[in-house]
């Protein structure tokens, strides 16, 4: 059944105006880029070596931060949801910041770190010959350093809306810490958990300026999806455009899949 | 007290505000610890259970030792043998009734097999077979409240805490549920607290009262002793209500003494018991004439003056608590042994279904 608005539920006519030029604006390149495909050949773009390789590369990457953050992650927004630990409000600052810092500053921060005359890096090349910065594992450094908070954040607040009467009455009925948070908190925060997890996927996938600082723009072993669209911009731009749609796709579908927690009741 | 059952002296300091907390409890008995809100109530349930630490004292269990700061001794929670039913029951909502009781069987260490016997077992007890499958949203408040208590009872836990079990509910379920967790207070072989705000409770389910007050224990007794000797201002309006038990017909109670109680509640039936506020009750020099119901002789056996209030305890066949004013007490010149009527309008008789 359609409720009909009360009057006075409608906005004014000028601000009405504008949310519709917003609307415009936020439509209207997404629906020039899907007007721009070569579909003829679209197939074939899809499926010539250097695009299947980005694809490949940036689901590979993606999919390791995303693993790495939850594993990461979950611990670090259970220490922020429940510890009474000093400095937590120093930790919070911590987790936002990859959220407001341009990611290539973050990309020069990982340079530092764990470039190979990084402060780690060094350390890590001369004693165990590994290096991070200009590889595939690079990348994934790169996407989960950018891409981690989304889940931190997600999941704190998921934790720290549970009631703790959950915990203290497991508790009392002999279950240790360990199996508190197995058996009781994470289940009750899995769907929060599900959302956090796609969004981090989402945003570590797109992630483009902190990759091509501390790993570079390698076919193969760095060019990921978003790096592959810019390299090719000027050289074939029906590739290109394949690709941002390929990625456009993706996103639509991460959003499907969180309708519930966002387009229906809005971001909260 | 032997080495036998629960007990407790202790002191917490949180903030600004210190608990002192003494109680004993012994096996298959039932304290009420009763007390205003923001009295440490629930305080003084965390540290028992080990949910918080104590600052100084120590808690004990059978003889051992579950907390003590002077002997460097903290059991936590989960390595305590004491069953919970939280206020809000806390039922963990994404298992089912039987996994929320396996819950505590399996956390102790007991085997899948043995834990699937033992889950139906309490099942049956319960009588929660039907709703084994349900998820806790499923339930009416009066089973949640069950399950909570077949959950924290499923461990055999030596010692039970109730964080005001009833108040969740509606009166007339409460009054079902209260009757039916008395049943089975009275089977629980182990130490049992119940934390309450509502004399009905600490009335009809314990064995003892400890009224807690500002973070210090005022009085511990019987609920009769409490009822006829408060020491306490809360004390004396909280528990100065008597209760008097009996079988009641047509919402008439009669009592084992022969008398009968008109009671508001005409659909009143089977075991119940009538509740008089000592405020309703009236006290006069003569027998009062009009309304024959309720009308009772007596002697003052109790005279206790606070400010503005007296109370009296006059024994007779129906032995009442009534609060009068000081005009009152001079005009009728009572003194210990007087001899008086009191009546109570039968709609000022709460009746309340034991059954």
């Amino acid at each position: 059944m359609k409720a009909r608005n009360l009057a006075i539920d409608q906005s004014p006519k000028l601000l009405m105006a504008l949310g519709f030029v917003a609307i415009a604006f936020l439509g209207l390149p997404l629906l020039s880029l899907l007007g721009s495909v070569n579909w003829p050949d679209f197939p074939e773009l899809l499926s010539a070596p250097a695009s299947l390789e980005a694809i490949r590369l940036s689901i590979v990457t993606s999919l390791s931060a995303t693993v790495i953050a939850i594993f990461l992650g979950v611990p670090l927004a259970l220490i922020m949801a429940r510890s009474h630990m000093r400095g937590l409000s120093f930790v919070r600052v911590l987790v936002l910041i990859p959220l407001v810092l341009p990611p290539v500053v973050g990309g020069v921060a990982l340079l530092m770190a764990f470039g190979r005359r990084g402060i780690i890096g060094s350390y890590l090349y001369d004693w165990l010959g590994v290096q991070l910065p200009f590889t595939t594992t690079g990348v994934v450094l790169a996407q989960t350093f950018v891409a981690m908070p989304f889940l931190v954040i997600t999941v704190e607040s998921a934790l720290r809306s549970l009631s703790k009467d959950y915990e203290h009455a497991a508790s009392t009925l002999g279950a240790s810490r360990m199996r508190i948070f197995i058996r009781i908190q994470l289940p009750l925060i899995a769907p929060a958990l599900a959302a956090g997890a796609l969004l981090t996927w989402a945003r570590a996938l797109g992630e483009f300026g902190a990759t091509l600082t501390f790993a570079g723009n390698f076919p193969g072993v760095t060019q990921t999806l978003p790096l592959a669209v810019y390299s090719t911009l000027d050289i074939d731009r029906d590739q290109a455009i394949s690709l941002s749609v390929v990625m456009l796709l993706i996103a639509f579908a991460a959003l499907f899949g969180m309708r519930d927690r966002f387009i229906k009741s809005g971001l909260t | 007290m032997t080495n036998q059952g629960l007990s407790a002296d202790f002191t917490v300091d949180r903030n600004e505000f210190q608990l002192d907390c003494k109680l004993s409890v012994a096996p298959g008995e039932v304290l009420a610890l009763v007390g205003p809100n923001g009295a440490g109530k629930s305080t003084a349930l965390q540290s028992i259970s080990g949910l918080i630490s104590i600052t100084s004292g120590e808690i004990k269990i059978g003889g051992q030792v579950l907390d003590s700061p002077a002997a460097h001794c903290f059991i936590p929670a989960h390595s305590r043998n004491i069953g919970v039913v939280f206020q809000n029951y806390a039922l963990f909502p994404h298992l089912s009734v039987s996994a929320n009781i396996a819950f505590g069987p399996r956390s102790r260490g007991a085997s899948k097999a043995q834990t699937r016997e033992s889950t139906d077992a309490v099942l049956a007890q319960f009588d929660l077979l039907g709703l084994a499958r349900k998820r806790p949203a499923e339930l009416s408040g009066g089973q949640a409240q069950r399950v909570a208590l077949a959950r924290a009872l499923a461990t055999s836990p030596d010692a039970l805490l109730l964080d005001e079990p009833l108040s969740a509910l509606d009166a007339v379920t409460a009054g079902h549920v209260r009757s039916e967790l008395g049943k089975h207070l009275k089977k629980f072989q182990g130490s049992t607290i119940i934390v309450t705000h509502n004399p009905l409770d600490a009335l009809l389910l314990a064995d003892k009262i400890a009224i807690l007050e500002n973070g210090q224990i005022t009085q511990v007794g019987s609920p009769s002793e409490i009822a006829q000797s408060p020491r306490t201002d809360y004390a004396a309006t909280l528990m100065g209500v008597t209760l008097i038990r009996g079988r009641a017909t047509n919402g008439v109670i009669a009592t084992p003494n022969g008398e009968s109680i008109s009671t508001d509640n005409s659909q009143l039936s089977g075991s119940a018991a009538a509740i008089i506020r000592p405020d309703t009750v009236s006290v006069h020099l003569t027998m009062p004439e009009g309304s024959p119901r309720n009308v009772w002789d007596g002697e003052v056996s109790d005279i206790q003056q606070t400010l503005d209030r007296v109370r009296l305890v006059i024994r007779g066949p129906v032995t009442l608590s009534a609060t009068i004013t000081p005009a009152s007490l001079n005009s009728m010149n009572l003194q210990v042994g007087s001899r008086v009527w009191t009546s109570v309008k039968a709609i000022e008789v709460a009746g309340v279904s034991l059954d």
